[in-house]
């Protein structure tokens, strides 16, 4: 192999890759990072069996080839070079990649590329395109919903099911629970339904960001892979094996109360509260009613730390319904809050030991559910 | 010695040696899909379970013809140990608490190692058909893991299996046998041990005679102790010692007690090696002061052991060997180790010194 390609280049491509090499692993080349010629393209590939990145980018091929070698070593030494002409060559029947940049020379061993993992190939199951801006807002929407323990698997991935035109992502563990629905712009030939690692979206989302093209996603046909391919760089991530919980029950069809507030209001009286809430238990407690003759309701924040002090904030609410009060971790409610792009907010629910409904005003493609907490009022 | 089982032809590629039931159950399983999610390898040490577990990944995911075949990638792989999808967890294997660092040195099997193991499961299989992940030695998880380990096999994830290998089997939670497939590892006859490593391992037929009889029905040690000459000189050294102290004053004994039991927390399987070793020596004293000469594994020794046999009672002999087996199991136990081989060593018959065999004959 010898190949030359721009400093900062490897360097962004090693910056890519290097968020899927293994940590810990039984197999020691996963901690290493897989260079190899590719039509033209140099391919950059990690991958620490969870999930798998590999990212091309533009350079000079004089001869093909393909070795594995230490990712953090080779990454480290590539951001400390100046940004000018890198050359990589490994001679033939040899594992020692040999760098050339300026006045630098380095040689690394590596490990045959042969023995890398293979990157499952996942051609066969159809592809959605989606919008990459929209698909980064639900993962950021319903990401930190998913379950952070393993004790049940299958709760530490996203639910995606892919019917008709739309394309839903769920979450949740055990305490709450968030949907959103995606329009697609094509409709799908058939329902799909996985589970892809939390982690391995939230990955995603980081790769989004600059991102303006659409994504594709597609399955593989047996249900064990998902690759993302964005522009020069493609995810694929392990599908977790299981049933996702029929969520759909858990929405509450109705509601006593409802409050509609603003979103910015709302978390900062949560933030407030979950101050002096920290000592107890997180726990903040809403109450909220109607006005009288024509005055608009009002919400109160409460909590308190028992022996220390307490806070109480209140904001203007639309109240429909019966007075309510309930109590939730201010944690779940500011994770949910800041997930909503300002606008307007309903929290409904039917009694302080019924779950609460958030749903943003504006539109009703997201829904969340929070289990409340009992308290003595 | 016939093939029953070569009829259904399934295992014709297996190389483990002599367990015809449990590569017949196996590759039967493979063949007509019906596998089960979780299977119990139980039988004595160095009888083929961790071969027999690895050939049976390379046959769930094989891509040739006769599954194994050893020719395809998959097969290769697994071969060479770099296959993602086949794991095994033992003492000191990862988890995924950044924070631990396990060792070979540590005791058991913890929680964490099974919720690795609880989340790989869960994971659609990287690059083959089935994911295999073997826990080895089984008995060795400790409660927390094997309870962690329950809930797992209570609902088993699709596209993976499960092998649970252990030579000690009684020490597994009932739940957890009666949720797994027993496959049974037996030792196997002398005769089937020399032929293999005559044939297999190109070993000339005298010294596959004597490693058959030293291995008491375990191919895989005499297989180890084919490569590693320093585990022979061990084993001549602690047979040596074993002649030497039944000969020698409480004072001697407990000096050696002292000595091997000092070293036992740096390494355990040394110890385990001695024992070993001294439980043949007796053993065969056993067989000779019974008639049995012929049984004896200690060939070359005959000469020495005939004089101190005769001067034992088999009630003695018995005693020394039952005392062997409960230091051992005091230490598995943590009983401090000095004093678990101090005690042993109490219960050991005292015999003249073994002039005869060291005089010059006339």
């Amino acid at each position: 192999m010898n190949v030359t390609c721009l400093q900062e280049n490897l360097a962004r491509g090693l910056g890519i890759v290097g968020r899927a090499v293994a940590v810990r692993s039984t197999l020691p080349i996963t901690s290493n990072v897989l260079i190899a010629t590719d039509h033209g393209r140099i391919k950059l590939a990690a991958t620490n069996l969870d999930i798998a990145l590999s990212c091309w980018i533009g350079g000079q091929i004089e001869e093909e080839g393909a070795i594995t070698v230490p990712a953090r070593l080779l990454a480290d030494f590539v951001n400390s070079l100046p940004t000018e002409k890198i050359q990589l060559s490994l001679s033939p029947r040899s594992r020692q990649v040999k760098l050339v940049c300026a006045r630098n020379e380095a040689t690394i061993g590596g490990l045959d590329a042969d023995d890398f993992p293979p990157i499952p190939a996942v051609d066969d199951g159809g592809t959605l395109e989606i919008d990459p801006k929209m698909l980064r807002e639900a993962i950021s929407q319903v990401v930190f919903s998913a379950a952070t323990d393993d004790s049940r698997p299958v709760l530490t991935g996203i639910d995606l099911v892919v019917e008709g035109d739309q394309l839903t992502f769920a979450a949740a563990d055990g305490f709450r629970l968030a949907v959103r629905h995606l329009q697609l712009q094509k409709k799908a030939a058939e329902r799909q339904e996985v589970i892809v690692p939390a982690k391995a979206l939230a990955e995603l989302s980081r790769l989004l960001q600059d991102q303006e093209d659409p994504v594709r996603m597609t399955f593989n046909a047996n249900k064990t892979q998902v690759l993302f391919a964005l522009k020069d760089v493609e995810l694929v991530a392990q599908l977790i094996q299981g049933t996702f919980p029929d969520y759909s029950r858990l929405i509450p069809k109705e509601w006593g109360s409802r409050a509609v507030v603003e979103v910015r209001d709302f978390l900062q009286e949560t933030k407030i509260a979950s101050i002096f809430a920290r000592d107890g238990s997180g726990i903040v407690r809403i109450t909220f009613q109607g006005g009288d003759d024509g005055t608009p309701g009002r919400m109160t924040i409460a909590a308190r730390a028992e022996e220390i002090g307490d806070n109480s904030g209140e904001l203007d609410a639309q109240v429909e319904g019966e007075p309510a009060k309930i109590a939730f971790n201010g944690r779940y409610l500011q994770d949910v809050l800041a997930v909503l792009d300002g606008g307007r907010v309903a929290l409904e629910t039917t009694g302080p030991s019924q779950p609460g409904v958030i749903r943003p005003l504006d539109n009703d493609t997201y829904v969340h559910v929070v289990m409340p907490m009992f308290v003595q009022w | 010695m016939t093939d029953a089982s070569a009829a259904t032809g399934h295992e014709a590629s297996w190389t483990v040696v002599g367990q015809h039931a449990a590569v017949s159950a196996l590759a039967s399983a493979v063949a007509s899909g019906r596998v089960a999610h979780a299977y119990l390898f139980a039988g004595p040490k160095h009888t083929g379970k961790t071969l027999a577990a690895l050939q049976f990944a390379q046959a769930l995911n094989c891509t040739g013809d006769g599954p194994p075949c050893q020719r395809c990638r998959q097969c290769e792989r697994v071969a060479a140990g770099g296959h993602a999808d086949v794991e095994v967890i033992t003492v000191g294997s990862p988890c995924d608490e950044s924070e631990h660092r396990h060792s070979a040195d540590e005791r058991d099997i913890r929680i964490c190692q099974i919720r690795r193991l609880d989340r790989l499961v869960t994971r659609a299989p990287f690059e083959g058909r089935c994911r295999v992940l073997i826990i080895e030695p089984a008995d060795l998880m400790n409660d927390a893991a094997a309870n962690a380990l329950l809930k797992t096999l209570e609902e088993p994830p699709p596209r993976s299996v499960l092998i649970l290998s252990t030579d000690r089997e009684e020490l597994l939670l009932d739940t957890l046998r009666s949720r797994t497939r027993r496959i049974t590892f037996t030792g196997l006859p002398q005769a089937a041990i020399e032929r293999a490593l005559r044939d297999r391992w190109d070993v000339e037929p005298g010294r596959a005679a004597e490693l058959a009889r030293l291995s008491m029905g375990r191919l895989g040690w005499a297989v180890v102790a084919l490569h590693d000459a320093r585990m022979m000189e061990e084993r001549e050294e602690a047979l040596a010692r074993a002649e030497e102290l039944a000969a020698s004053s409480l004072a001697g004994r407990f000096a050696f007690a002292s000595s091997l039991g000092g070293g036992f927390t740096k390494d355990r399987r040394h110890v385990h090696r001695v024992l070993d070793a001294w439980q043949a020596f007796w053993r065969d004293l056993l067989l000779i002061a019974s008639g049995r000469e012929d049984q004896a594994v200690h060939r070359d020794r005959l000469d020495r052991l005939r004089p101190l046999a005769s001067q034992c009672t088999v009630r003695g002999i018995v005693g020394a060997l039952r005392s062997i087996a409960d230091a051992r199991q005091q230490l598995d136990e943590n009983a401090s180790p000095v004093l678990a081989l101090e005690v042993m060593m109490l219960a050991l018959p005292e015999l003249r010194p073994n002039a005869v065999g060291d005089r010059p004959r006339p």
